[in-house]
């Protein structure tokens, strides 16, 4: 639930700032050159965070579907499809969310339903083992991935009723929040958590135990479709929000010439970003500071800048009709 | 223009993927490996033996494939680790080794012995071998149990198959999938066990009655009182004629961590299942009450076995309660069910039966120090503080646990018969 502050924290922002991103007011609230550097940073973490799952993803496949394959395949395919996507605007990328959603609620369903034979729910006691404070930490860090609510600040002038996007952005948070829990309650009462952690891809390891009636099995396909359209818009989205980002930094009035280099770039990245599967595992576990200071302390102080600075405008205006 | 320049690259990219996959995988390139079976040669610098059975492939059958024909190949390799050992056996295929479709992994005894570390770690890497497959304990060479000759499937692979299905209809033994194993494995407080399977000549080859004056092979004990089961161990009497054995799926092996501690024969195996709670479809023969020379058999239809932790001055004691209802199957005698009391105490000798059943087991288990029903792990869900100070000597806590069995048998049926008849004299 750690995502809703910066969910809450933006939305304000939007509120202050109607019609404009969160590149646009940066600049009008921290100053040009402020604003246009803050702007950069998204621009730059929003990449690297693309890199980071195109990477994750195509080392996925390559464990567990195509070992032969190279890497570039994935990362080259997934990038293009991304740009494709991207070019064709945001509202192709919402509609076609709103129809994977669809697609990944089903999946989830029948995952769910026909893994329940294996469940053994003795294996989920006794809950809260940890002391409190690991308990804590291990609940914050999916939280901090959660942070990227953030995109709700510059998605929300686009938005037709801006008003909602603080009830909407928190009930897809909690959604998110709710599919993790299932899932990882799924995996315990199967494989208990002692085994759960060695495992490299749970979930996936979880749907190929399915094996209903001897002939209901193999649903691991159902979990690439799945992760493939999920990642998919993910992608698309994060490239669209940084394409926006560095045209707006930059002045420029359409976002479109910038997609593919920053795409190249991205490509580049994926396979740069890491050496290992290995590492980029301990990069997950362990999430950067800079996250959580573009997600949570960013906007906040923007928020702050922001009030403080109508608060004295409101004063100097009661001020001069005072006067 | 950008869209113009989109498609023509979307094109470029479609020639490059249409005319198939540089990295192809075609059915008819691939050997589907249906059985694996694994032995450690102890005293060998290549101790791993791989051995798989492969499914026949339909074209390479040819015309008249007819009876004689096996419908599995065996390859065979060896190597100082379980990777290279499955390279080495694939230099004799002429296809892809595919091991998705392995449903059965076969641990032969010495490999059991060692340790099964390496051979667990190579089945979660790798991504190909399903974690849902059955894990199989060999009586003595793993590579042994696929050269016996299949009986009423086609092919040993679906001949251990369905052995497998069937056990889980009975109570000679519990088969178990790999991850269940690892989850075994990696519990505290819990050991894990497999299904034995054993290779040997058939019942009635090994019972002294049966055996002709000239027949001079010498039998192994068999013939045990119990129905089903008919453990004759060891393959002693050496394959001088192969097609003469034939497989049982009785009994556990006991695993002490990674390595094999010792086994539960069938009898004992279903007082662990008492214990489980998974011992519905077991058959049970008990005394008649009033004429001990004659039995009763029951088949048991539901069983619900609670297990209960007791700790009081910090002494750890457990409570196992267990609800069984059955059936009567049949009477060796001519005993009157009719009375309340006959029922009465027929429900309290069945409860004494399957008590001692349960008892003899758990003695079993205490003697190897493997706890297979998981006790620790229970005590941990319901004491996780008690059970985290005993947990580094557990197994020795273990063996001299204090368990009280309570058993409340109920007769739900009858059969076809009221009551029992008298030949006229």
């Amino acid at each position: 639930m750690f995502g809703l502050i910066p969910l809450f924290i933006v939305y304000r922002l939007g509120l202050h700032h109607p019609e404009k991103t969160l590149f646009q007011y940066a600049e009008t609230v921290l100053g040009k050159w402020p604003g246009k550097l803050l702007t950069l940073t998204y621009v730059w973490s929003y990449l690297r965070l693309t890199a980071v799952i195109i990477r994750e993803f195509s080392e996925f496949l390559i464990t567990s579907f195509m070992p032969n394959t190279p890497l570039s395949v994935f990362v080259i395919s997934l990038a293009f499809m991304a740009v494709w996507a991207v070019l064709a605007g945001l509202e192709v990328i919402a509609r076609m969310n709103e129809f994977i959603i669809l697609l990944v609620g089903t999946a989830l369903v029948i995952v769910m339903l026909l893994s329940l034979s294996n469940w053994d729910l003795h294996l989920l006691l006794p809950p809260f083992q940890a002391n409190p404070l690991t308990l804590l930490k291990t609940a914050v860090i999916p939280d901090v991935w959660k942070a990227e609510t953030v995109t709700v600040g510059i998605l929300m002038p686009f938005m037709t009723r801006p008003k909602k996007a603080f009830v909407s952005g928190a009930a897809a948070a909690c959604f998110a929040g709710v599919l993790l829990a299932i899932g990882i309650i799924a995996a315990t009462a199967v494989f208990s958590h002692h085994l759960l952690a060695t495992l490299q891809f749970p979930i996936y390891n979880f749907v190929r135990t399915i094996n209903v009636g001897k002939f209901l099995s193999r649903f691991e396909v159902l979990v690439m479709v799945v992760w493939v359209t999920g990642i998919f818009i993910k992608t698309s989205l994060f490239l669209y929000l940084s394409s926006l980002g560095l045209a707006q930094a930059a002045g420029l009035r359409e976002y479109r010439p910038v997609v593919m280099p920053l795409a190249v770039i991205c490509m580049a990245w994926a396979f740069g970003v890491y050496h290992n599967i290995i590492e980029l595992t301990r990069a997950i576990d362990r999430p950067q500071f800079y996250i959580i200071a573009l997600s949570l302390l960013a906007p906040l102080l923007l928020l702050l800048v922001t009030l403080v600075r109508e608060k004295t405008a409101g004063r100097r205006q009661a001020g001069d009709k005072n006067n | 223009m950008i869209k113009k320049y989109l498609l023509i690259i979307l094109l470029l990219c479609l020639i490059t993927v249409t005319p198939g996959c540089w990295d192809q995988t075609e059915i008819e390139f691939l050997a589907l490996v249906r059985v694996i079976a694994i032995d450690y040669l102890p005293g060998r610098r290549a101790p791993y033996l791989v051995t798989v059975a492969i499914a026949q492939p339909i074209d390479a059958g040819g015309g008249e494939s007819g009876g004689g024909q096996p419908q599995t190949l065996l390859f065979s390799g060896v190597g100082a680790t379980l990777d290279l050992a499955f390279d080495h056996l694939s230099y004799n295929l002429s296809r892809r080794l595919f091991l998705s479709h392995a449903e059965t992994v076969i641990i032969g005894k010495d490999l059991a012995e060692y340790g099964l570390h390496h051979t667990l770690d190579f089945i979660i890497r790798h991504n190909q071998i399903r974690l849902n497959s059955f894990l199989l304990q060999a009586t003595g060479m793993a590579h042994e149990v696929l050269t016996v000759p299949e009986r009423l499937s086609s092919g040993i692979a679906d001949e251990i198959l369905g052995l497998i299905e069937e056990a889980e209809e009975k109570t000679e033994t519990v088969t178990q999938v790999a991850y269940k194993f690892l989850q075994q494995l990696v519990t505290p407080g819990q050991d894990p066990y497999t299904a034995i399977v054993m290779v040997g000549p058939p019942l009635e080859m090994t019972i002294p009655e049966l055996q002709d004056k000239e027949g001079a092979e010498e039998s192994g004990e068999g013939g045990s009182s119990d129905a089903g089961g008919g453990g004759s161990e060891a393959s002693g009497s050496a394959g001088t004629r192969r097609e003469e054995e034939v497989l049982t799926l009785a009994g556990l092996g006991a695993f002490r961590s990674s390595k094999l501690a010792g086994k539960l024969d069938h009898t004992e195996t279903r007082g662990l299942l008492w214990f489980l709670g998974k011992a519905d479809r077991a058959i049970v023969a008990v005394p008649d009450p009033y004429n001990p020379g004659e039995s009763v058999n029951f088949l048991t239809d539901r069983v619900d076995t609670s297990i209960i932790p007791v700790v009081s001055n910090g002494e750890v004691s457990f409570r196992v309660e267990v609800k069984e209802e059955g059936d009567i199957r049949s009477l060796t005698g001519t005993l009157d069910l009719s009375p309340p009391e006959t029922i009465k105490k027929l429900n309290s000798a069945k409860a004494a039966v399957i008590k001692e059943e349960m008892e003899k087991s758990l003695r079993k288990m205490q003697e190897m120090q493997t706890d297979l029903v998981g006790f620790g792990a229970i005590l941990y869900r319901k004491h996780p503080k008690t059970f985290e100070q005993l947990q580094d000597r557990w197994r020795e806590v273990f063996s001299n646990l204090k368990v009280e069995i309570t058993v409340k048998s109920t007769i739900r049926r009858t059969g076809h018969q009221r009551r029992p008849f008298h030949p006229a004299r």
